[in-house]
């Protein structure tokens, strides 16, 4: 391959080498980090306590992603003193073990969601998605008064489940085949509510036992 | 994760950073030889070669 | 003395018309987007025009179509040029841009329009990403072919980056969209929770580290001794950079994660490498700069090298501040806010967009067949718009992010938080403002930069362009 060079020259001089380098040092970082993380998660079952999406949140959640909702609102109350005031209990993480992606979020333009659940009624929720300066004046959230307006196609939320459950969420067939009768005659904008109304409320009552087996080194 | 398992993959990530310090070690070492010295000097100039003067 | 070759660099033409294109687009589409946080109804309750189906659409506007169309057409131009040699497999090349602009527009349709995978700077759904991936190693090919056709033994250093960049996000954007579709147009992804945020921001961080660092090094290595014509201030601190920088960036991405439900361990590691990293990153900005020792009478009228200067001194400045934010306590008060959108802006603005430009501004004349660009004031004008609009949008959102870092944070004695959420957001509202005036600064600029390649591109459009034949290239000497 590279006869002739002796030593580092041989990289430098040798495009086949050089690319093969570079391929393994950019490697060493992903791989120390990610790989235990992911041996860590094909290990654990998740708890009891935690639950796959039904039908109706499942549908909301897929719309908090379509419309982009992460892009503002994170999912994530980190563990700091000013944050669990504001929030709640900081988040850990077997709550997101069902979240295909996790919408921890990175920006806050507007407040965390993370336990956002029955904070507000659902009439509020509505309102404020149709148009947040109704019940917050000040607001910069943009309107969404099309969810109103749109249905929920049974067939691709129970094709969603599916995939879901080929990577291994624990759906039954009945809960796939009672899929249509959740979702009768309910909006977008049904759905989006039932997700935020559900987000938190997972999160066990007691958590402090859970919490320490989590954080165990 | 398990505490073996943990330990195990913490000496391996050790290894990676102790090679990685080595290899730049050694880069820097090899660079700076003085023997070098003359090809790393035109090669920093060859991006002004890359066209004929327009004369 | 030359060879009987020439560069070839129609396709590089034509990246360069994209990069132009795509740049007045995605800066449009990001202070429109930028615009309606401080006006909320001028997404006149359209779905396809709103703040947070756009925001996604802005970045991969400027990140991969502007960025991406620049770095491959100048990667082409640089790797003939410091080769000494033709391009290889001049059609695949050519299909490597009609690809790159397919891939580019389907994004910047189908995001605004709800089809995402809402991974932030991935979000394009798997039948683009196939797309891209294909697109992806095509480029490689061509890029790796031209490198072993060359007639100087030794691999220019710029090349190093390109073929790093090359890789590394080949690497990053398989790994990153690993999914299962459920349709054509949605799919979840392999990975959930704390693996996916981990991969997520390995991807997110390394996307900063090889598209928006390592390409843009390749194109600074090669332009920056180019045009201040003086040769590079030091070769071997170079090569000493690149092997930290490629080695060294990888471990950062979970600084990106801090106090999250991600182990500490890996929070610990993201941190301590994230400040290692201002070594390499120092090193080459100093590299670049000095390499300017010694021309810099020359500078003062020349708008192309003004543009690489002050490239260089952000690229400083925001690796610095990188590094900075990565200390947990500083992360504290800056994760989640508009202090992060400052930092990015000062990186991707002032580093990458300026190089950018002033390496197109250099490059464009050559590949045109002309002397010079047709407007010297054309160029001055946009160097100055385009810092205002910098100066303007960056000591905006910082300014913005600190207020809400220190508002979220503020305490009574008892423990009680002094503000509702609402109070930050009404503290900031005039910054977001002049944001969007600072947005609409640099979008003046680069039409003005379009005007002036038009008018530069004015004679080639009427006669064919001479090629530029490939010279001989000088002996290196062959010690060690």
């Amino acid at each position: 391959m590279a006869r002739g060079y002796k030593y580092f020259e041989a990289i430098e001089k040798h495009a086949g080498l050089l690319g093969f380098f570079t391929a393994i040092m950019v490697s060493l970082g992903g791989l120390s980090e990610i790989t235990p993380l992911f041996v860590h998660a094909a290990t654990v079952e998740a708890p009891a306590n935690v639950k796959p999406y039904d039908p109706l949140r499942l549908a909301g959640k897929d719309i908090y992603v379509r419309e982009g909702c992460y892009l503002c609102h994170t999912q994530m109350i980190r563990a700091l003193r000013a944050e669990t005031e504001r929030y709640g209990h900081y988040s850990v993480a077997e709550e997101s073990v069902y979240d295909r992606p996790q919408l921890w979020g990175s920006k806050r333009t507007g407040p965390d969601l993370a336990r956002v659940g029955g904070k507000y009624s659902d009439e509020w929720q509505r309102l404020h998605l149709l148009d947040p300066r109704k019940v917050v004046p000040e607001s910069n959230m943009p309107s969404y008064p099309w969810l109103e307006h749109e249905s929920i196609d049974a067939r691709d939320i129970m094709a969603r489940m599916r995939t879901l459950r080929r990577m291994g969420d624990p759906y039954s067939d009945e809960d796939i085949a009672a899929a249509p009768a959740a979702l009768e005659g309910k909006t977008a904008l049904d759905a989006l509510v039932a997700y935020l109304q559900g987000l938190g409320t997972r999160f066990s009552a007691n958590p402090a036992a859970s919490l320490e087996t989590e954080d165990a080194p | 994760m398990s505490a073996t398992t943990s330990a195990w993959w913490g000496n391996m990530v050790g290894v990676f950073i102790v090679l990685m310090l080595v290899s730049f070690i050694g880069i820097w070492v090899w660079v700076w030889n003085s023997r070098h010295k003359a090809k790393y000097d035109a090669l920093a100039r060859l991006p002004m070669e890359d066209e004929e003067k327009h004369a | 003395m030359q060879t009987n070759e020439t560069y070839d660099d129609h396709v590089i033409r034509l990246f360069l018309l994209a990069a132009v294109v795509w740049g007045i687009i995605g800066m449009t589409v990001g202070t429109y987007a930028g615009s309606q946080l401080a006006w909320p109804a001028l997404n006149f309750d359209l779905p396809w025009l709103t703040f947070s189906r756009l925001r996604p659409d802005h970045t991969f506007g400027v990140i991969f179509a502007f960025g991406g169309s620049a770095l491959i057409g100048t990667c082409y131009y640089v790797v003939q040029r410091t080769c000494h040699t033709r391009l290889a497999f001049p059609r695949l090349a050519n299909m490597t841009f009609w690809g790159w602009q397919l891939a580019c527009l389907l994004t910047m349709i189908t995001v605004p329009l709800g089809y995402t995978q809402s991974k932030e700077y991935a979000e394009a759904e798997w039948p683009i990403d196939l797309l891209i991936a294909v697109v992806w190693v095509s480029f490689g090919v061509v890029f790796f072919a031209t490198l072993a056709r060359r007639r100087i033994r030794h691999i220019y250093v710029a090349n190093w980056y390109y073929g790093a960049f090359i890789i590394a996000v080949g690497l990053l954007h398989v790994v990153n969209n690993l999914v299962v579709p459920v349709s054509l147009t949605k799919s979840y992804p392999i990975y959930s929770g704390v693996v996916d945020a981990m991969v997520q921001w390995w991807y997110g961080h390394n996307a900063v580290a090889f598209f928006l660092t390592a390409g843009f090094l390749g194109m600074m290595y090669y332009f920056v001794p180019r045009q201040a014509q003086q040769p590079l201030w030091s070769y071997r601190f170079s090569i000493v950079n690149f092997w930290a920088l490629i080695s060294v960036y990888m471990w950062a991405g979970s600084h990106h994660l801090m106090y999250t439900a991600l182990p500490d361990w890996v929070q610990g590691v993201g941190m301590v490498f994230s400040l290692v990293l201002l070594m390499p990153s120092w090193g080459s900005a100093a590299n670049g700069l000095f390499t300017f020792n010694g021309s810099w009478h020359r500078v003062k009228n020349d708008p192309a090298a003004k543009f690489m200067i002050l490239a260089l001194v952000f690229y400083a400045a925001s690796t610095f501040e990188g590094s900075m934010m990565a200390i947990k306590t500083v992360n504290a008060l800056s994760h989640y806010t508009d202090w992060t959108i400052a930092h990015v802006h000062s990186g991707s603005i002032g580093w990458v967009a300026m190089i950018t430009i002033g390496s197109l501004y250099a490059m464009a004349p050559r590949i045109l067949g002309r002397e010079a660009m047709h407007s010297h004031g054309g160029m001055e004008l946009h160097f100055w718009l385009h810092t205002i609009g910098v100066l303007l949008y960056v000591i905006s959102m910082w300014t913005a992010g600190v207020t809400e870092g220190l508002m979220w944070r503020a305490t009574h004695a008892d423990g009680s938080l002094v503000y509702p959420f609402i109070d930050s957001l009404l503290a900031i509202k005039p910054l977001y403002v002049v944001r969007a005036l600072g947005g609409a600064f640099m979008v003046a600029g680069m039409i003005c930069m379009a005007w002036n390649l038009w008018h530069t591109a004015a004679e080639a459009r009427r006669t064919p362009i001479k090629p530029i034949p490939v010279p001989e290239p000088a002996a290196i000497p062959a010690a060690g």
